[in-house]
Parts: C-alpha cells; structure tokens; sequence
C-alpha cells in the first residue's frame, strides 16, 4: 500500500538520495534519503519536489511533431528519421559547426558521453553545452 | 527491541493491522529509513535504538491519511507529535496502533535529545521501556500485548530526576540566548536566517505542518516572493503558527541543510508559552491548542494582558 | 541639523468598535499624532500574529491591535483569542530580541473618541522613545 523507494534526486550533478513515498502505485511525495553519503538527509527544494513531474498531467509522453503551428502526436521512429534527415540537411546546406548541442545535468554521464561523441564524431563540431551553464 | 519486533509480526499475522509504519535499517551503509512493514522480513529490521530524521506521525498525517488502520513503532516525541495531530482532526486515533518505546536520556546527543524532557510514551497504547518490561496505557494497548509475551509493568511517566536533569540542560542551552541582550539576539537569529536556501525542508518535515495551503506558499504574498533568502518572516511566521505547540522532535533542524538552530528557537518558545497558557503538547487529547481556543475563566478578565 | 524621529505606525482597528471609536475622535476634532495609518478589520482576531511580524520585518516601528472590550465582541468571543494571540507574540518577540514594547494591544470601544486620542499619543511616545526599528537598518545578504 504504502511504499519508500529509494533513488537518485535527477535535478542536479550533485545527486542526492532520495526516498520517494509509492502510494497504491502513485508516486506522492519525496522524503530525504537519511544517512546517504552525499545528502546525509537533507534536500534543496528542487529534490523535495522530485516526484511532481512523475504523475502531472501535463507530462509529455509521446514524442510531438510541430505541424501547421499546433503539436501532433507521433512514434518514435517518425520523430528520429525526422531529426536524422533534418540534421543531415542542416549539415549539409550550413557546414557542421551551425549545429549546437545542448545537455543536462538530468541526464546520466553515460548519456552526456554519448552527445558528445556524436555532436563531435558524427556532426563534426565542438559545440557541445550543459545547462547548468545556463 | 526483539519484543517491539515480535509484537509487529504478531500484528501482521493476526491482521489487526494493514502495515506498521516504523523506522528500518537503510539500504547501503546506514541511517534509518521509514518503511510501511508489512511483511516478517521487513519486521526483522525495525530498529528505534536510533534517532531517526522523519516523522512518522508526519507521513500518516499527510501521506496515509483516513481509513486505513496501521500501526506506528515509534518514539516519544513522535508519538507527541502523532497525538497533537490528533487534536487538529489530521488523524483518526481509532485507526492507528500506537507502539512506544522509552528513549535514553541524552542518548542520542541531538542538541534536541539533550533538551528534551519527556522520555516515556506514556500516551501511546502499548509502551516498551528500557529494561524490557512493557505497559498497556490504553484500551487498544490491551488489545495488543495479549498477543505477545513480556513482563507487564503499571503505566509510567518520566521519572522526575530525568526530567529535572533535563530542564537543567535545557536551561544551559538556552543560556547563551537568554544572556544576550536583545540586539544581540535579534543580530544572532538574523545571521542564521540569513542563511535560509528556502527549501521548505524544515515544513516539510516538521509533523505538526500540515496546511495544504501553507502560509509560506509565495503566492499568498505573506512571506515576499522571489527572494532568496527569503524574507525573515518565513521563519517567524512559522514559529507563530507552530510555536505553541512544538514538540522539540528537531526534524526541522535535521533536515536544514544550511544548519540553521530552528528547533532552539521552537523550542525556546514553546518553553515561554506553556507555562503561560498551562499547555503540554503532546499528552492530554482533551487539551487543545492554546492559540485556538479560550476558557470559561478567561472570558471574565476584562484586561488586555492574559490574566 | 537632525530631524526628529518621526514613527511608523500601523493601526489594526476592528471594525465595530475601534475603527468607530477612531471615526469619532476624528469628527469630535480631538487632536492624535498623524504617525499612525489605520487598517480596518472585521475584527481583532483577525489580525494573525504573522500579520504584526510582517509589519515589523517590513519597517514599521509600532503595530497597534485595537478590539472591542472583552464581552462586546460583535463576534461574541473574538477578542479572547486576539488576547492569547497577542499574548503569544509578546514571548515571541522577546525570544528573537524584538522590543515587545512595540507591539500593543488595547480595548477602544465606539464611544471612546477620547480615549482612542490617548491611546494613540501614549502609544507614539512610547515607540519614539524605543526609537527606529532596528530591522530598518538591518541590510539583507547581498550577493
């Protein structure tokens, strides 16, 4: 019924421990991690809020393609060939350094490793950012 | 502890209950989490030989709410809390089994343990005191030691010693504050809400904060929005709506990450308004809030100061 | 030269007895200092305790709470918990180091003109006496 799963809070770099409290299968509220080497259980405001987006209505779900100034739906195989074939023109018509590449702390360093190489090794430019520059 | 443990399983089998909210060793190296026990294995981790940094009584308050009916292993000043909660209608009483256990005293060397004065749950149903004996306070309570087997004392309170040494201490910590003059104070308290990051832990995890639609939200304009840190009134204005009551549980100093002595300053002046409004939180449902109520007696004063 | 300190004062008059008391002064011409602002409330126990921090932590050198006299509450028993609240709030202010001296509590009926004149010019010496508050001066972090 009532459950506290332990997790990494996926605001910042600096990854606190969280607790997040599982109600009948929803995610409801976040308590600090006690005795977490990192956070020794204590949380900023984005970490005690971590469990607001998991449930909001508002989350997007589904991929969207901007058409005819509205949002439609779409797969995920439609969106990636999209941005494939749309990078690939941009490089071709522009040169590759007219693409940036924008990162974030939420995701993992597996994930920051793999836009980098390919915003160097398959675009072919150094412009590679992070938000917490931002 | 083997005996808080036993009669949590006991529970479980029998079905009083649906789950027993009480602190388990952590995953990884340590520190107490809460956990909802519902199984023998999650039994067998309870532990409450430590100070454990959420509030039990908090989390059915907010998070379990009505109509359940569950079971808390817990210690004195959570159980304080979970009957305070009681008294604002946050909590159903019938539906929660309250199990006690006896703290040492100063023995978890919180500035808050130290300062506390109320060792023994004397309000909650069932009660485990430090050399294993075990007391039924309530009718549930009798409900609940039938199914387990452990020496049966008279219900206690805490012996007047300990609290004597208690309040000794309680005036030491104090001290330094009440010697200061007051610019000095005033200096002293602004300086560390100066180092507010208005991460809303401390409401947050403070048990007797229970508004939906708290004060503190920057909309409702009360406290300024937008700054950080915030203006002073965050503090204070907490400290009026909870200082009455404050239970010196000292979550909201545990959970500051910046440090900040929130539960002296709670507790400072719980200290001054109980004595003048003749108020214990934490023991009596019969007594209510002092800010929210007013006596027969004092509707015959005709003065301006509290008689 | 120095100019003399001249007091904010912020008045929270309940609505049935103080702020007529203080209606009445002012068409009977009796003379108060002009350092006090007056808000009209419903009643006094309106004014939540935070309300008087709020007006404390912005500047304002005096907070006066002005009710109806125990058992005329229009409201039957407003005024008792206004009593405990401001009681509380005295402690509180002693706690943190703010001059409880700051903060007034006082009974003004509507047919009290006079008294409402009194009240007020007892309450604006006192706070000039105390002084500025000193969170005026008190400059928050700056980064």
């Amino acid at each position: 019924m009532l459950s506290f799963v332990p997790t990494t809070c996926p605001y910042c770099g600096v990854g606190c421990g969280i607790l997040l409290v599982v109600k009948d299968g929803q995610v409801i509220d976040t308590q600090p991690w006690p005795g977490h080497p990192v956070s020794e259980g204590k949380l900023c405001i984005k970490g005690w809020n971590a469990h607001q987006f998991v449930h909001h209505p508002e989350r997007l779900t589904r991929p969207l393609i901007r058409d005819n100034g509205g949002f439609r739906e779409s797969t995920w195989e439609e969106a990636m060939s999209l941005v494939a074939r749309r990078l690939e023109g941009v490089k071709e018509k522009y040169g590759p350094d007219s693409i940036a590449f924008l990162s974030s702390a939420k995701c993992t360093n597996e994930e920051n490793y793999l836009l980098q190489k390919f915003a160097r090794a398959v675009i072919g430019t150094n412009n590679v950012d992070h938000c917490a520059r931002l | 502890m083997e005996a808080v443990r036993h009669l949590v399983k006991e529970m479980l089998r029998k079905g009083t209950v649906q789950g027993v909210l009480a602190p388990v060793k952590g995953p990884g190296e340590g520190g107490l989490c809460p956990c909802f026990v519902t199984t023998e294995r999650e039994a067998d981790t309870i532990a409450l030989d430590s100070y454990y940094p959420f509030s039990l009584a908090g989390l059915v308050a907010r998070q379990v709410g009505k109509g359940v009916r569950i079971g808390m292993a817990v210690t004195t000043c959570d159980a304080r809390a979970l009957i305070e909660l009681v008294k604002r209608e946050q909590v159903d009483l019938d539906q929660v089994f309250v199990i006690g256990v006896e703290c040492e005293e100063g023995g978890f060397s919180f500035p808050w343990c130290l300062r506390c004065e109320h060792l023994v749950p004397s309000m909650a149903d069932v009660a485990f005191y430090l050399d294993g004996s075990a007391s039924a306070n309530t009718e549930k309570g009798k409900e609940l030691v039938s199914l387990i087997s452990v020496p049966l004392v008279e219900k206690r309170e805490t012996p007047p010693e300990a609290r004597e040494r208690a309040l000794h201490r309680q005036e030491e910590d104090f001290a330094e504050l009440a010697g200061l003059e007051p610019k000095d104070r005033l200096d002293y308290w602004l300086g560390y809400f100066d180092r507010c990051i208005k991460c809303y832990g401390c409401r947050n995890s403070c048990p007797l904060c229970f508004c939906k639609d708290c004060y503190l939200q920057p909309h409702k304009l009360i406290v300024k929005p937008g700054g950080n840190p915030p203006d002073r009134l965050f503090h204070l204005a907490r400290l009026m709506h909870i200082g009455d009551s404050c239970v010196n549980c000292g979550r909201c100093e545990a959970t500051c990450p910046m440090g900040i002595p929130i539960s002296r300053l709670y507790h400072a002046l719980y200290k001054e308004l109980s004595p003048l409004f003749d108020y214990e939180s934490g023991f009596d449902l019969s007594s209510l809030p002092p800010l929210g109520m007013i006596t027969e007696e004092e509707m015959k004063e005709p003065g301006v100061e509290l008689a | 030269m120095t100019e003399e300190f001249e007091p904010n004062i912020l008045g929270f008059l309940c609505n049935w007895c103080s702020y007529a008391g203080a209606d009445l002064a002012g068409v009977s011409r009796f003379q108060y200092p002009a350092n006090i602002r007056a808000i009209r409330v419903m009643c006094s126990a309106r004014v939540d305790p935070a309300l008087v921090l709020k007006a404390l932590m912005s500047g304002i050198d005096g907070v006066l709470v002005s009710g109806c006299h125990p058992g005329d509450c229009h409201y039957m028993k407003g005024n008792y918990y206004t009593r405990r609240r401001m009681a509380a709030l005295a402690r509180l202010l002693k706690v943190v180091g703010l001059e409880p001296e700051r903060v007034r509590l006082e009974w003004v009926s509507a047919s009290e003109g006079v008294r409402f004149a009194q009240v007020v010019k007892e309450f604006t010496e006192t706070v000039k006496a105390l002084g500025p508050n000193p969170l005026k001066k008190a400059k928050p972090w700056k980064r």
